[in-house]
This record gives C-alpha cells, sequence and structure tokens, in this order.
C-alpha cells in the first residue's frame, strides 16, 4: 500500500472517529458529590399538557375523539382527590365521556426529585358529529385542574426575647427581614419581615401568588373542588390559610384567611415569649404553611370538518 | 483514489442524513371554503352570440340568429325551479325556440314558450366552481320599415330563481351573565362581523348577540341579524319567483308587496332551533329597505339552564328568497341597402 493510499484512507477514518467521539459525554468521569435536592423550590403545582395529536389540530365528522391529557405534579405536595374538568365544546356534538375525573398526583420527594412522574388522563367521545350547517366546526376544549395544595416554607429568624436591653452583649444573631424565592407551590411566601418585643416576636408574612392560575378559598382545609371549574363565587378566590410554627408552637396569625388582591396579600403573625425562661437570642426555624385550592387549565381549538360529498342539509 | 472519494462522499451523507430530519408532510384534502362569495347566479350572453349586428331580412325573406346565454350557479345553494325568460322587442325580433337538445337542465315551459325552467347545483367539495350551463334560441329578426335603415333593439335575458343563504356565525353561550363567577371562559359574547358573503347574492352582513338573564335560573340569547342584497339583481318574495318572471307586468301594489322580502327560514344552535320552535324572531319576513335589513331573534324563557358552562358553538341562520337579474345587450338591425 502505498503512502498515498495509507493517506487516502486514513482521512476517512479519522472523520469516522471524530463523529463517534463528538457523541461521546466525557471520557472521563470523576467522583462527584452526591447533590443535596431541594424539593422545595418552583412556582408549579400541577402542570397539565396535551399528548400530541391528542386532540388533533382537526378530524372529520363521524371521527371518534380523544383527548389524553398529561399532568404532572411539580410542586412538593401531593395531591389528593383532585378533579379533571373539560368544557368549553358544545355538548350537543361533542358526548365527550368522561368529562370530569378525579386524580391523585404525588409531589416532589426523595424519590420524585424533579417532579417528573407524570400521569394520563383519557377523556373520549365516540363520534363527533359537526352542525348540518357549517362547513368547519371549530371546537375548543379546555380541560381545567382543581386540586388542593400546600405551600411550606422555612425560614430561618432569630428569636430576641429582649430586643431593647441595656447591657451589651454578643447575640447569636440578630433580627432581621428575608426574601424568599419559590418553595415549590404555586402560591409562595415571598416575604418575611420580623419585629420583636420584649416577650413578644411578630412576622409580617408576604403572600404572592406565582403559579399562573387560581387560589381557590380553603375554609378549615376544606376546598370547594366540585364547583371550583364553573360554579364559584366571586368570595370563594383568592384567599389562603395561613398557619405558623415556631419550635413546635403555633403562632396566632390574623387574618387567618388571607384575601389576595392582585395575586399579593399579607398576614401577622405572633408569639408571646413570656414564658421562655432563656434570656438569649437564638437562631431558629420559622414554618410558614398556607392551604388553598388552586386550579390551572390548558385549551386546545380542534376543527371538525366534513368530508367532500357530505350530503347537504335542506 | 476512487474509493477513497466514495468513501468520504458516503460518511459525509451519512452525516448529512443524521442530522436532517425528515420533514413530514401536512397532507390531506384541503377543504374548499363553499359559503364565501356575493353571487347566485352568473349570467352572460355568449360572445357573438347576439351578434352586435345584423342584417334584416328583406319582405318574405327568413333569418335567424342565436342568442346563447352562459349561466352558472356561483352561489352554495342549489337551484331548483329557476326560469330563464327571453324579452324580445316582438315588433323586430320574433322568438323561434330554444334549443334543449342534450340539455338536462332545462326543461321548455308552456307550447314553444320564452320561459325555460332550469336546475344548477351549486358549489360543493366535489364540484368548488358550481355547475355550469350554456343554452340558446334561435331568433328570427323581422324585416324593417321602407323608411328605416338601421335600427337598435335590445335583447334582455331575465333568469328568477329561489334561492337561500346559509350563514354561520361563531358565537358564545355566556350563561354567566353579569360575570359574577370567577371562572376563565373560553369566549365572551360580541358582535360579529362577517364580510365577502355566504355564497348567495344576499348576505348576512353582522350578528350582534346579546344575553339576557331570565329570572336568575335561565339566559336567553339574543341575535340581532342584519341582512343585506349584496347581488346585482331584485330579491324578490320565494313563492313570486315565477310571477316575476312571467309575462305579466306586476302591479305596484304587487312590487311593494313580494320585493325586497326575504324569509327567514331558520336559526339554530347547539339543540336549538326556529323550526323546533325554540326560538321568537321579529320580523319573520324581513322587508329590506335600500337592500338593507334585520331580524331580532330571542331564545325562549327556561331552555338554558345558568348551569351550563359557558362555550363557543356556530349559529346558523337561513334566508330563503327568490332573486331575479337581467343581462341585455343591443342588435343592431340594418337594412341592406340596394346598391
Amino acid at each position: 500500500m502505498t503512502m498515498r493510499q495509507k493517506k487516502g484512507i486514513s482521512i476517512p477514518v479519522v472523520f469516522v472517529l471524530l463523529i463517534f467521539l463528538s457523541s461521546c459525554t466525557g471520557l472521563y468521569r470523576g467522583r462527584q458529590q452526591a447533590t443535596p435536592y431541594t424539593f422545595h423550590t418552583g412556582t408549579q403545582g400541577m402542570v397539565l399538557e396535551f399528548f400530541p395529536g391528542s386532540p388533533p389540530d382537526r378530524l372529520y365528522e363521524g371521527d371518534s375523539l380523544t383527548l389524553l391529557v398529561k399532568y404532572a405534579n411539580k410542586g412538593a405536595y401531593t395531591v389528593e382527590g383532585g378533579m379533571l374538568y373539560v368544557s368549553g365544546y358544545d355538548r350537543a356534538y361533542v358526548p365527550l365521556v368522561p368529562d370530569q375525573m378525579p386524580f391523585n398526583a404525588e409531589g416532589k420527594s426523595i424519590y420524585n426529585p424533579e417532579g417528573l412522574i407524570s400521569y394520563t388522563a383519557e377523556f373520549s367521545a365516540g363520534t363527533v358529529i359537526a352542525p348540518p350547517y357549517v362547513d368547519v366546526f371549530p371546537q375548543t376544549f379546555k380541560v381545567t385542574a382543581c386540586y388542593k395544595y400546600r405551600t411550606e416554607a422555612a425560614v430561618d429568624v432569630c428569636i430576641d426575647p429582649d430586643p431593647l436591653r441595656i447591657q451589651p452583649q454578643d447575640k447569636v444573631c440578630v433580627i432581621h427581614d428575608a426574601s424568599l424565592s419559590s418553595q415549590g407551590a404555586p402560591v409562595a411566601v415571598t416575604r418575611v419581615e420580623e419585629d420583636a418585643a420584649k416577650g413578644r416576636v411578630q412576622f409580617k408574612i408576604a403572600i404572592n401568588n406565582v403559579g399562573g392560575g387560581t387560589v381557590i378559598a380553603s375554609s378549615a382545609g376544606s376546598v370547594p373542588l366540585d364547583r371550583c371549574q364553573a360554579d364559584l363565587r366571586q368570595d370563594e378566590v383568592d384567599k389562603v390559610e395561613i398557619s405558623a410554627e415556631l419550635s413546635g408552637r403555633f403562632l396566632e396569625c390574623n387574618p387567618k384567611q388571607v384575601r389576595l388582591i392582585n395575586g399579593q396579600g399579607i398576614a401577622f403573625c405572633s408569639l408571646f415569649l413570656t414564658d421562655y425562661q432563656t434570656q438569649d437570642a437564638y437562631q431558629t426555624t420559622l414554618n410558614v404553611y398556607l392551604d388553598y385550592g388552586y386550579r390551572n387549565s390548558i385549551a386546545k381549538r380542534v376543527d371538525v370538518l366534513k368530508l367532500p360529498g357530505t350530503p347537504r342539509f335542506y | 483514489m476512487k474509493a477513497k472519494y466514495f468513501c468520504v462522499l458516503f460518511l459525509m451523507a451519512l452525516v448529512l442524513l443524521g442530522a436532517c430530519q425528515l420533514k413530514r408532510g401536512q397532507g390531506g384534502i384541503q377543504q374548499v371554503p363553499l359559503h364565501i362569495g356575493q353571487e347566485g347566479l352568473a349570467l352572460n350572453f355568449l360572445p357573438n352570440l347576439p351578434p352586435p349586428k345584423f342584417y334584416a331580412p328583406e319582405e318574405g325573406e327568413e333569418t335567424e340568429f342565436e342568442i346563447g346565454v352562459d349561466i352558472m350557479n356561483r352561489g352554495a345553494y342549489d337551484i331548483v325551479g329557476g326560469y330563464l325568460t327571453l324579452g324580445l322587442e316582438s315588433d323586430y325580433v320574433r322568438f323561434k325556440q330554444w334549443n334543449l337538445e342534450d340539455k338536462p337542465q332545462f326543461t321548455q315551459i308552456g307550447v314553444a314558450g320564452e320561459r325555460v325552467a332550469f336546475n344548477l347545483l351549486g358549489r360543493s367539495q366535489l364540484d368548488p366552481q358550481g355547475e355550469r350551463a350554456v343554452i340558446s334560441a334561435n331568433v328570427q329578426p323581422l324585416s324593417l320599415d321602407p323608411l328605416t335603415e338601421q335600427h337598435r333593439t335590445t335583447i334582455i335575458v331575465t333568469a328568477c330563481y329561489p334561492y337561500a343563504t346559509e350563514a354561520s356565525a361563531q358565537i358564545c353561550i355566556d350563561t354567566d351573565v353579569y360575570g359574577m363567577k370567577p371562572i376563565e371562559k373560553v369566549c365572551k359574547p360580541s358582535t360579529v362581523t362577517l364580510s365577502g358573503g355566504q355564497g348567495a347574492p344576499v348576505a348576512v352582513t353582522k350578528v350582534e348577540e346579546r344575553i339576557l338573564s331570565s329570572g336568575g335560573e335561565y339566559i336567553r340569547p339574543q341575535f340581532i341579524i342584519f341582512v343585506k342584497n349584496i347581488g346585482r339583481g331584485t330579491v324578490v318574495r320565494q313563492d313570486k319567483v315565477e310571477a316575476a318572471c312571467s309575462a305579466q307586468a306586476l302591479s305596484e301594489t304587487e312590487r311593494k308587496q313580494f320585493f325586497n322580502s326575504v324569509t327567514l327560514d331558520d336559526i339554530r344552535f347547539s339543540e336549538f332551533s326556529f323550526t323546533g320552535g325554540h326560538f321568537d324572531c321579529i320580523p319573520g319576513e324581513v322587508k329590506l329597505k335600500d337592500g338593507e335589513g334585520f331580524i331580532k331573534c330571542t331564545l325562549h324563557d327556561e331552555l338554558l339552564s345558568i348551569e351550563r358552562e359557558t362555550y363557543a358553538t356556530p349559529l346558523f341562520i337561513r334566508l330563503r328568497y327568490g332573486y331575479f337579474q337581467t343581462i341585455a345587450t343591443d342588435v343592431l338591425l340594418e337594412r341592406v341597402l340596394p346598391y
């Protein structure tokens, strides 16, 4: 084999090798530390999505119709007893069965750190009829998820039972405000401001609807999910039940049910420290719980067509 | 050497194919929109039929010329029981016969009269242009008065036919009239403007929708339907189509009564319809003024519960009427000069 021939063969070989090497993810994988997963992040609760082509963009009269909805819980709270509803279409022509169904969805956890577990709901109509008097029958199918949810926010706070003492002292911590990012839920605690007096501490907690959906009022832990899709009253939305706990004791929150205006609301939670023996400041965690219902939806338009040659309606 | 080049080319092709995503075409039969356009019947003379000029016969001679008419149903509705009438200046031109051989769309009326009946299919997915037919008639020009060297005579063809306009407009059935419920609605009631016609000479131009509350438990959608004559002819009441093309002239009273009159045949959405007795419509017969008019239709009470969720659906409207239109052309009859 001549030098030239060898060169000629080696070029394509190198080329092939380059292709293979470029697809490799790395030749050396060093020993990596396990990354601790934080589940209480993100602004989503339930995420809904139509499967591609289900429903299709268009179908013909007489065809069957299937809506396949993929839903996943991208928040940190496990949903139980949620409801999926389908609406927005003309029931006289599209006999969708069922048009609602209950669902459960596991939230993020150590076994599901990124909320990748997804589920499927199927709604179908055996035969879709189009009104005989239109060439194209457009219909919008809206799928709504209604579910109970909880936000759990943990904030490091400094408890100073005697913030105005005269003798200076090295304190373990100082009272401070905290801004928070998301907590793996569509309603988030965005800010906690702390104020303290002798034997008493108070927190001003700011709440924000960050999920893009509708907050439904929870009352004593109960949410009107059966009416959430179409029959809620104005006073049943944009309300969140709040509770807060510090060192095993529940704070007194006012109001207990926070009204959100333009998606935002505040509550004040207080705790008396008179029975505390210690006089020193200490650091601890304030746990804030928000209980509410939530509603979000997706929609898709489907055009129902008639096949050429279909008899006219006269 | 050749092997090396082939090798390189092959590998490059593999890389390219792997990178490419073969696009899957959309495919499917494209639906032709049928209910568009402003025409019903298109009526035209065939070129040179009649000729623009014709030599009148001498006394005792007989000649003929042909009048050819091209008719095409460009609308979306089938014409059944239309009439075609020839109008001639009887002192100068005499009708001889229609040439109906191999013309299944046409039927002679009376005994060798100047009227024929015709049927013509409208546009469909199978025939998006609409059915077309050509018919001709033989006419005889009469000899001119000795003192007349030429005479311009007008040939008129009138088509009278029953027609229907079928319009649909996407409406919103909003069961939460006052917006009391904090729900995300898929639609909102509004005024729908329809442009371009519906494949007929009378068009629905606008539909205004209102949702009336009815004691809290039910709603009553109300629709105001605006109608307009956008064709080039004249609207006549649907049962007076034959009269419009008859030899007898209509009186002024009859014209006022029968002309520009459109009947609401049906209005419907979901399971509710006018023919089913679910609507109150005023007036049932619209008189067009300056070519325009409107009808107000309201759903009966206790039919549509507020518990039903808001949804979008098409509203169908069918109007029935007769239509007539005329085309005319001149023929110059000339005497042959004897030199």
